[in-house]
């Protein structure tokens, strides 16, 4: 288990094992932070963040995303690194991330580096070695690029600040949605130790910001804020307690993001769900889709799902399954809704809703505006009128806007949906001949 | 009334001097067009005039168009003159128009029911939108010398804009970035400002990759192989996402970039 073979093991190899076993974390994003250029170090970041490459799963290549080491003293059944598997083990040393990191990011491959490790030894030895090759990313090599790193739960606060003033981004990751969950699948971690330092850092950055009102020039931790992640599907929570925890990290811990990483089955072992139809993608993608009506759009959790509805509609995305349910609150007068009211218009997204705001100071909107200003007049006609009228005559009604939803089919970004209506399909045949398109048929059918 | 159009340049300063002559004869704006080709049809009851490029007048409209619309509202159209349409010119010019009899002439951006307001801002994200693509995508090889060498050809003509970036991220760098759609070349210098040239001589052939060039290229494709998740795996995400016609200029999705 020794280093013994490090010594002749390519960096080649070492990058294959190293990121290999860090693609299963989700967060690749490089915004949040805006940082000119100083007109003599090499390095800048944009707060929209970029993507500099897609994986052949369609995910952003943003950042140089390794781990340290994949050794491990824990035994998470989830994870590829768990001390009990047999596979093989590597770990960069600091100059080698610093090397690689630069090399990189010279010839505009990546826009920085995501930094994670298995815990090697102890907590304290794993963080002291992150922020090691950080120091030296940002003092020996005065890189001004994107830096995310992990915090190590259990490492000495001390540590953790210290590697904070150097990131751009830290996050914790919270594994599993519940305590229950983390107990069974993730013997070695408790939710204590994961929340400790997350509550350290959003303290942390709030001090900082104070700290920056006062002296400008003083050193930023962590300025684009910090994210966590959890596994959906390895354990039996619904939806709806899964949007609550994420809406609380929201609400207590100020996250700047959740990410939701659909289980995939990496590992044999008796408390682990089998899943027959690959990783829940359209799971995921539904609580991405919740997770942007709680951030930008104003919701909550609570009227997204309840006790009763604790799982999202797998046919109609969170937004129209809303508003089918209180179509009390609809039509919305284009004209005079205020923005908050419009934004909840399924249909209608933060930046049409802001066009129509912004447009209608100066003239009156027509339908044919509001097409062009990007609004997806298919979904929304239901539930709007411009001046008083309607598009088209029609009724609000629940059943009948639902069937006429499920109708237009719903663009997802991966197509196991399709595949499924495309074996259907083919005993429908002698539809398609009469011109439509083999979805609509299976959708009427379910509806 | 007659109609005027005023054919110039493909180039901001191109277009700007046009803008500067329709104000110049009190053209009314929207019997006026500004377009970069010659017209295969030609319109009959319009009159049609050559104009030449001038730095100081198109300077003028530029001083202009800072101080009124402010950089923001600058940059804006720039982007949208930067993009491919053919009636980039005559939108953008009665937008101009239309912002300058403004009180605040930058809230001309928020009349999304002005068809040419609307058409300047889907101009200027169908610009903005490659440029930034092309933050990301852009792809460096080290030539001998340590200067940084990248082929690139953009739909957009968002070179320009690619340089400045490049040049604040990379003060320290010398690098070329090779438009090869218009053969056009822009030029960084360690600790100077960048400039564009045309058709420069420049033997690519010739050029030899430095040693530690074939490494990192190579590093660069097992990273991207190995951080993919198979379970997960979808081309037609992926292609969404980063286009084909991208794809010929980048490391990792070619063997070598010297062909």
């Amino acid at each position: 288990m020794e280093f013994l073979s490090q010594e002749t093991m390519s960096i080649k190899e070492k990058l294959g094992i190293l990121s290999d076993a860090a693609k299963y974390d989700v967060a690749c994003t490089s915004s949040g932070v805006d940082r000119t250029g100083n007109g003599r170090d090499m390095g800048s970041a944009l707060a929209s963040g970029i993507c500099h490459s897609f994986s052949a799963d369609g995910r952003c290549i943003s950042l140089l995303k390794i781990l340290m080491t994949n050794e491990c003293i824990y035994d998470c059944k989830y994870c590829i690194n768990r001390r009990s598997n047999d596979v093989p083990r590597a770990a960069f040393t600091p100059e080698e991330i610093c090397d690689l990191t630069i090399g990189f990011y010279r010839r505009n491959y990546i826009e920085g580096l995501f930094l994670s490790s298995g815990i090697l030894g102890t907590p304290d030895l794993t963080m002291e070695l992150l922020h090691r090759s950080l120091y030296l990313l940002r003092h020996q090599h005065h890189f001004r690029g994107y830096i995310h790193v992990k915090a190590i739960p259990g490492a000495d606060p001390e540590l953790i600040y210290r590697t904070g003033l150097l990131a751009d981004r830290m996050s914790i990751n919270l594994e599993l949605p519940t305590a229950e969950g983390l107990r069974t699948l993730a013997p070695n971690k408790h939710r204590k130790k994961i929340l400790t330092p997350m509550r350290q850092i959003q303290t942390g950055i709030t001090a900082n910001q104070n700290e920056i009102a006062l002296y400008r020039h003083a050193p930023r931790f962590v300025p684009a804020g910090q994210s966590t992640q959890m596994i959906i599907g390895a354990t039996p929570e619904s939806d709806y307690q899964i949007l609550r925890v994420a809406e609380s990290l929201y609400q207590k811990f100020d996250l700047k993001r959740v990410f939701y990483s659909a289980f995939v089955h990496v590992n044999e072992d008796k408390d682990l769900p089998a899943l027959a139809g690959g990783p829940p993608l359209l799971r995921e993608h539904r609580l991405y889709q919740a997770d942007w009506l709680l951030r930008y759009y104003g919701f909550e959790a609570g009227e997204l799902l309840n006790e009763k509805k604790p799982n999202f509609n797998i046919l109609l995305d969170p937004k129209c399954d809303w508003a089918l349910g209180h179509l009390e609150q609809f039509p919305v007068e284009i004209q005079t809704a205020d923005y908050q009211k419009i934004l909840r218009v399924p249909g209608i997204g933060v930046r049409s809703a802001l066009k129509i705001v912004q447009a209608r100071k100066s003239a009156r909107l027509r339908f044919e505006d509001l097409k062009r200003i990007g609004v997806v007049l298919k979904r929304a006609h239901f539930f709007i009128t411009c001046n008083g009228k309607q598009m088209y005559p029609v009724k609000l009604e629940e059943d009948y806007i639902t069937r006429n939803l499920l109708y237009e089919k719903e663009k997802l970004p991966f197509d196991k949906q399709q595949v499924t209506y495309r074996q259907l399909s083919l005993f429908d045949d002698y539809q398609v001949g009469a011109g439509t398109e083999g979805g609509d048929v299976l959708w009427k059918n379910i509806s | 009334m007659e109609e005027h159009i005023l054919i110039c340049e493909d180039s901001l300063e191109g277009i700007f001097t046009a803008v500067y002559v329709a104000y110049e004869k009190r053209y009314r704006p929207e019997q006026t067009a500004i377009v970069t080709t010659e017209e295969g049809n030609m319109r009959l009851f319009a009159v049609y005039e050559h104009v030449l490029t001038d730095s100081v007048k198109s300077g003028k409209v530029m001083n202009t168009l800072r101080r009124r619309f402010g950089e923001e509202g600058f940059y804006k159209f720039c982007l949208a003159l930067a993009s491919t349409g053919e009636d980039k010119g005559t939108v953008v010019y009665r937008t101009i128009a239309r912002g300058l009899g403004l009180r605040r002439p930058f809230s001309v951006f928020d009349m999304h029911t002005d068809r040419n307001v609307d058409r300047t801002h889907k101009l200027k994200y169908q610009a903005w939108h490659e440029m930034h693509q092309l933050f990301g995508f852009v792809r460096f090889r080290e030539i001998q010398g340590g200067i940084l060498f990248s082929e690139i050809c953009p739909k957009n003509n968002v070179l320009p804009f690619l340089a400045d970036h490049f040049s604040d991220r990379f003060p320290a760098e010398h690098f070329l970035i090779y438009d090869k759609g218009r053969t056009l070349f822009a030029v960084h210098e360690a600790g100077r400002q960048w400039f564009l040239a045309q058709d420069l001589h420049f033997e690519r052939e010739g050029v030899k990759e430095s040693e530690t060039e074939a490494l990192y290229q190579e590093l660069f494709r097992h990273f991207c192989h190995k951080i993919a998740i198979e379970a997960r795996g979808n081309d037609a995400l992926q292609r969404g996402m980063l286009p084909l016609h991208f794809r010929l200029y980048m490391t990792e999705f070619t063997n070598s970039l010297s062909k």
